[in-house]
């Protein structure tokens, strides 16, 4: 685990390190093209920010008046010149790990591709192809996250994933695809572009595609909640009473109907295998959750309660059915269900009870608004 | 109309100037100590990039760099207010707090220390070409003359370089602490 950090760390910092050496470059105006691609470098995660804050910091810290011990000029140059011939022979050692382990992997790919052909003609795809979640392999990593906690995670090709509260996620990358399954809960999905390996995400019987984009994803029980927040993304609800289900997933190119969804529209996938109508959203709103602010636009409060159950182990529990329906609009802490009971008691005609057996707290229509 | 759009443009850029010019002192110092301390660097840096992500118009950011850092220094700003009113709060320490934030010297050079330490375990090539470039501000021309190879190779060994020493300090963080 701590060599994978390093592993990652390393390979940030080195696009950290680029970035401000092509920044440095004192005749260049930075292009504006160039000024793009470096904001859209940062917003890839906090750890690219971070990075770039380390090598502006140790590059400052270079120049500092307290830096004084370092060696001398020639001196440096004759240790280098010395061992310049060594380093350039063996520059291949100082490759990162990672780039070392995806260049054996894809000399063995090549190595067994005819091989490979042949078993694919005996066992079918459904066998092999690795763009199955069929079974557990042994590279799969599994990624949680409990009660009330987020996680921003950094996958093996620089994509980022932002788990709220209560998901768990399995990543399975392999040379052709990569594939990940949201098997609970929500993510946003921050997709680094790499057009020959397109990523999937599958909550359920649905599957999102997208090449790169970012996009959030939200399963819940009856349904999964797609929302594009940038780019374009494909959604297959896969129905398994008609389609075979691998095939559905594995037939490149030619996917069966998918819904084409792009910046800043929303579907909601039944389990049934139903697609909903597209719908423009403000995507901040589905992720906002980020912040950990829920918003509310004239929601009932039972869907404000679910939500604000997801993130706590104090819960709100619905009195009765007329409480359910009353619409709410407002932007609560995800973490503080008493911003939400606070506003409540303001509202007039809601009435919150403690509830002794959870700790939580119910919610009824107070019968009569002048009664306390 | 026009006059005054271009008079705040320039005083956007000079405070830019300002902010860059700051960057030397508060966020270097936090940051450096963030080599000895990762946390902090990793809460300051989810911060900036919830921040990043809330603008709109990310093309409309003209100076990227720049941006970063103002925001880097902002966001410690307001740590700062809030751990000055909790402190002062709980007790009257004001006088070691004031102490707390001023120039430490001796603080910075016993972080240099480790820059120091750490950038000997490499291999020379890529020591001498992160040394000569940012310490001495040799032009890459100068180096790649020096060290007889070429400037796009002096540019990778100062990358990689720099990552490898990035890796090193990292993980001299939590058994340095303290």
């Amino acid at each position: 685990m701590i060599n994978y950090d390093f592993v990652v760390t390393r390979a940030i910092a080195e696009e950290a390190a680029e970035w401000l050496l092509r920044l440095d470059e004192p005749e260049a105006v930075v292009q504006e093209v160039e000024r793009r691609e470096f904001v859209a470098w940062l917003r890839r995660s906090p750890q690219h920010i971070e990075e770039f804050l380390q090598v502006s910091a140790l590059r400052a810290a270079f120049s500092a008046p307290e830096a004084r011990s370092f060696p001398a000029v020639q001196a440096l140059i004759n240790e280098a010149r010395l061992n310049v011939v060594d380093i350039v022979n063996t520059d291949n050692t100082l490759q990162s790990p990672a780039l070392k382990m995806r260049r054996v992997r894809i000399r063995r790919m090549i190595g067994g591709a005819a091989g490979m052909v042949l078993l694919a003609a005996a066992a079918g795809y459904f066998a092999i192809d690795p763009a199955t979640w069929g079974g557990d392999t042994a590279a799969d990593q599994t990624f949680t996250t409990d009660v009330g906690e987020l996680r921003s995670v950094v996958l093996d090709d620089g994509s980022v994933v932002n788990m709220n509260t209560r998901s768990a996620l399995k990543v399975r990358f392999t040379q052709d695809s990569r594939l990940v399954e949201l098997t609970t809960g929500e993510a946003i999905f921050d997709v680094h572009k790499d057009v020959n390996r397109p990523f999937r995400v599958k909550s359920g019987s649905t599957v999102v595609e997208a090449i790169g984009t970012r996009f959030n994803v939200y399963r819940q029980d009856e349904q999964t909640v797609i929302t594009v927040v940038e780019g374009q993304v494909a959604v297959f609800a896969r129905d398994t009473a008609k389609i075979k289900p691998i095939k559905a997933i594995m037939i490149r190119g030619k996917p069966p109907s998918p819904v084409r969804l792009e910046t800043g529209r929303q579907v909601a996938v039944l389990q049934t295998g139903d697609i909903g109508a597209p719908k423009y959203v403000d995507a901040k709103k589905a992720t906002a959750w980020t912040e950990r602010q829920l918003v509310f636009d004239a929601e009932p409060l039972q869907t404000v309660a679910r939500e604000l159950n997801r993130y706590n182990h104090r819960r709100l529990r619905i009195g009765d059915a007329r409480v359910a329906k009353r619409n709410i609009s407002g932007v609560f802490n995800a973490n503080e269900p008493e911003t939400l009971l606070a506003f409540l008691e303001t509202v007039g005609d809601i009435r919150v009870e403690p509830d002794p057996t959870t700790g939580g707290w119910i919610l009824h229509i107070a019968e009569n608004k002048a009664r306390h | 109309m026009p006059n005054r759009e271009c008079k705040e443009s320039s005083t956007g850029n000079t405070l830019v100037g300002e902010y860059y010019g700051e960057f030397h002192h508060q966020l270097k110092k936090f940051l450096l100590r963030g080599v000895v301390n990762d946390v902090d660097a990793q809460d300051l840096a989810q911060e900036i990039y919830l921040r990043l992500l809330r603008v709109k118009n990310p093309e409309l950011v003209i100076t990227p760099r720049a941006y970063v850092y103002r925001v880097a220094i902002h966001v410690l700003d307001e740590w700062r207010g809030r751990q000055r009113r909790e402190r002062l709060n709980s007790s009257d320490e004001l006088e070691s707090l004031e102490a707390s934030e001023s120039y430490d010297a001796p603080e910075q050079r016993e972080l240099l220390a480790h820059v120091q330490e750490a950038i000997k375990q490499l291999p020379p090539a890529y020591s001498a070409a992160v040394i000569l470039k940012w310490h001495y501000g040799m032009s890459y021309h100068d180096i790649a003359q020096h060290l007889g190879i070429s400037e796009r190779r002096v540019k990778r060994y100062i990358v990689k370089g720099y990552a490898q020493l990035r890796v090193r300090l990292k993980g001299q963080g939590p058994s340095s602490n303290d």
